[in-house]
């Protein structure tokens, strides 16, 4: 609904301009500092305001839109997206019942940037196609709430009365099950015997979470398409440590002497002639499917007590909890596929790991390893730990 | 002298490091690059000594026949000793020198780079600069492509990454664009000869229109700073932590790179020419192109599943 009302400008002492509205009713109401005043010239025009819940959503003069400020005309851009977020976000939930939580939403929308070149966020498309993108260059900041700062930071997840996901995991543009069949023919094609294991997560994992990043946690996703995935390398060291643990009692050494282990890992000698490159390559694990990422959180409620080294601070019951996100992958079946030249694919007759060949008794252990150890961060408390179904 | 050259391409399917060693810069360990231009290549000798080895295997590892049409070409290979024979005559004998070999490479050059787009997932990133310098190469391989240098700043006709009507966002960086007959041109082209002809119809597809002629510099800058860079840690078996020095970074061609190079041939620099009958130099070719395999692995870290490149022979016409 729109209101008439008159356009008091006045000049401030730092010597910028501050608008007021004059309503109808001759209520007054401050002009919203998104918009730019350069001069005076404003002062006693008609306008017509728009307001929602009593809050001023547009003033207008002429029919036209007051010019924005130019900081905040990255606004411009993000208001245009902002209702398929909304529509996005509001799908499948339940309308919400008092007022407040729409002024939160609203405040909490004037408190988001981004940092993009300006051209970029002008053309910036509703959708953007590639994950790794919107996750790490279209990041979102939040300024914080007004005055106090707190709650500052780049956020891809808001808490507060209306919890929402900034960015969702769109993977629409990629065909998993094509890529996959490429996958598997360029990995046979190298000669290699291949053990292909499809494994589900029995819960969440997230691989990668202490990785740089504009957040406080972060997620290994693909360099070029953008989704998540496990890299080979976490992979090999997961089942070398598996085996180290299960078979030599965590010790490295006495697995480095056995001549299964040395065979499927490799080892190197320094100085001497006796080196070998492993015999089993571990290959990064795509999605099966389309990924689902969905943002979890690790809320500690002791920070005072864990941050001070001097163990003076009790873990008191009267600090507040410091929520930090992260996203993790949720019931998206992985590939994992274990290769090896199928002429050095012997049994083991002798050690701790005899009985199979190289290969069986890779894939042996990795089912284990996924299944008991998991893989990624925090296996401690369930994550990471995948089945084959 | 070489007297017959034949192009080919390398399709990066897994990320590939074909490493110079450590560096004092941001990655410990780079990748090879141009000098003079900065942009990623693999060395000749990296490549002939892979390939070479691809050919060794058909030998040794048991199940690993030679490829029907290089038997079909040369029915003497089948005979005990001929292929090491041969091999020693293309690439040259394994100890000693007493002849070079018939076989030579080139450096395998950046064609295309794959780059994040915010529209269309990515998009394959090249310039004037490299593809006026793969022509001449192709000409000096006595092709004539039907090819001209698009301008920088061209996309081919339907172009798929457009976020509005001449705008493509590359990361975070946005480019004014035109659509170009020569780049039409030279996508369809490469999409053509790049893929098989069964299942890779998605990406040669994609190719014929997500193919981004930048400019020089802006290419450079791509290739230069959006590599794939990998933190590699260790974990120490005993605490469960990263152990104490053991975190490194190493850098990658990312998966989709194109790249290309020339395979040169000679003609036999020994009185015995083996199953070369007459030792010409278009038998030497025949018997490389012949022989080699599809997939080839190819820099460091095979055993965490990196380095496999798919070979494209390219065909004329």
């Amino acid at each position: 609904m729109s209101e008439r009302g008159k356009l008091v400008v006045q000049q401030t002492k730092g010597g910028g301009y501050a608008g007021t509205i004059r309503l109808s009713n001759n209520k007054s109401m401050p002009l919203p500092s998104y918009y730019d005043l350069r001069d005076a010239s404003l002062n006693g025009v008609e306008c017509e305001v728009e307001r929602e819940k009593g809050l001023i959503k547009r003033v207008l003069v002429a029919g036209q839109d007051l010019q924005r400020r130019p900081g905040k005309g990255s606004q411009e851009g993000y208001k245009d997206r902002q209702p398929q977020h909304r529509q996005q976000e509001t799908a499948g939930r339940p309308p919400v019942k008092d007022n407040g939580p729409h002024q939160d939403k609203a405040r909490e929308e004037n408190r988001l940037k981004t940092f993009l070149p300006r051209d970029t966020h002008q053309y910036l498309p509703a959708k953007v196609d590639n994950f790794g993108l919107l996750l790490n260059k279209v990041a979102w900041f939040d300024e914080g709430e007004d005055n106090k700062g707190q709650g500052k930071g780049f956020k891809f997840y808001l808490a507060g009365r209306n919890p929402r996901t900034l960015v969702k995991g769109d993977f629409a543009g990629i065909d998993f099950t094509v890529l996959d069949r490429r996958r598997e023919r360029a990995l046979q094609g190298t000669g290699l015997l291949l053990e292909k294991l499809p494994m589900t997560p029995q819960w969440r994992f997230v691989v990668g979470l202490g990785q740089e990043s504009v957040y406080e946690t972060s997620l290994t996703l693909h360099p070029v398409y953008g989704f998540p995935f496990i890299p080979g390398n976490a992979i090999k060291g997961l089942v070398r440590n598996t085996i180290i643990s299960e078979v030599f009692a965590g010790d490295e050494k006495e697995a480095l002497a056995d001549t299964g282990f040395r065979a499927i890992f490799g080892w190197t000698n320094y100085g001497t002639p006796s080196s070998q490159r492993g015999l089993v390559h571990f290959f990064d694990a795509y999605p099966a499917t389309a990924p689902h990422i969905v943002p979890d959180i690790i809320n500690p409620h002791y920070a005072p007590y864990y941050q001070d080294a001097s163990g003076r601070t009790p873990p008191g019951d009267y600090y507040n909890p410091v929520p930090v996100f992260f996203l993790t992958v949720e019931r998206t079946e992985m590939l994992f596929y274990l290769g090896i030249n199928p002429a050095a694919n012997q049994v083991i007759t002798a050690g701790e790991l005899a009985g199979q060949d190289y290969l069986s008794t890779t894939g042996k252990w990795l089912r284990l390893a996924l299944g008991e150890y998991g893989i990624g961060a925090k296996t401690a408390v369930g994550y990471g730990c995948f089945a084959s179904l | 002298m070489f007297k017959q050259a034949r192009p080919f391409f390398l399709m990066v399917e897994t990320p590939l490091h074909a490493g110079c060693g450590s560096d004092l810069g941001v990655v410990d360990l780079p990748i090879q690059r141009e000098k003079h231009t900065g942009i990623p290549k693999v060395e000749a000798s990296g490549l002939k000594g892979c390939i070479r080895e691809a050919f060794e295997d058909y030998d040794v590892v048991p199940g690993n026949r030679l490829p029907e049409p290089l038997v079909q070409e040369f029915p003497g290979l089948r005979e005990k000793g001929k292929l090491r024979e041969a091999i020693n005559l293309a690439f040259g004998p394994e100890d000693g020198d007493l002849h070079a070999g018939a076989l030579g490479f080139t450096d395998a050059r950046l064609l295309l780079f794959p780059v994040r787009s915010m529209r269309g997932v990515f998009g394959w990133v090249t310039c004037p600069a490299i593809i006026s310098k793969f022509i001449r190469e192709l000409k000096m391989a006595g092709l004539e492509p039907p090819l001209q240098v698009p301008p920088a700043g061209a996309i081919p006709r339907g172009c798929g990454l457009l976020v509005n009507n001449g705008h493509v966002i590359l990361e975070e960086y946005t480019f004014a664009l035109q659509e170009d007959a020569a780049c039409t041109n030279l996508a369809a082209w490469l999409a053509r000869k790049l893929f098989p002809a069964s299942g890779y119809e998605y990406w040669r597809e994609k190719m014929q229109k997500d193919l981004v002629v930048l400019a020089d510099d802006d290419c450079r800058d791509f290739v230069n700073l959006a590599t794939e860079v990998i933190t590699r840690t260790r974990i120490d078996a005993q605490t469960g932590t990263v152990a104490r020095g053991a975190l490194f970074t190493e850098e990658y061609l990312p998966q989709e790179s194109v790249l290309y190079a020339l395979a040169l041939a000679a003609p036999v620099f020994h009185s015995s020419k083996g199953i070369f009958a007459a030792g010409e130099e278009r038998a030497v070719l025949t018997f490389w192109q012949k022989g080699l395999p599809e997939f080839l692995q190819l820099g460091g870290n095979a055993t965490i599943g990196k380095g496999i490149v798919r070979l494209k022979v390219l065909e004329e016409g």
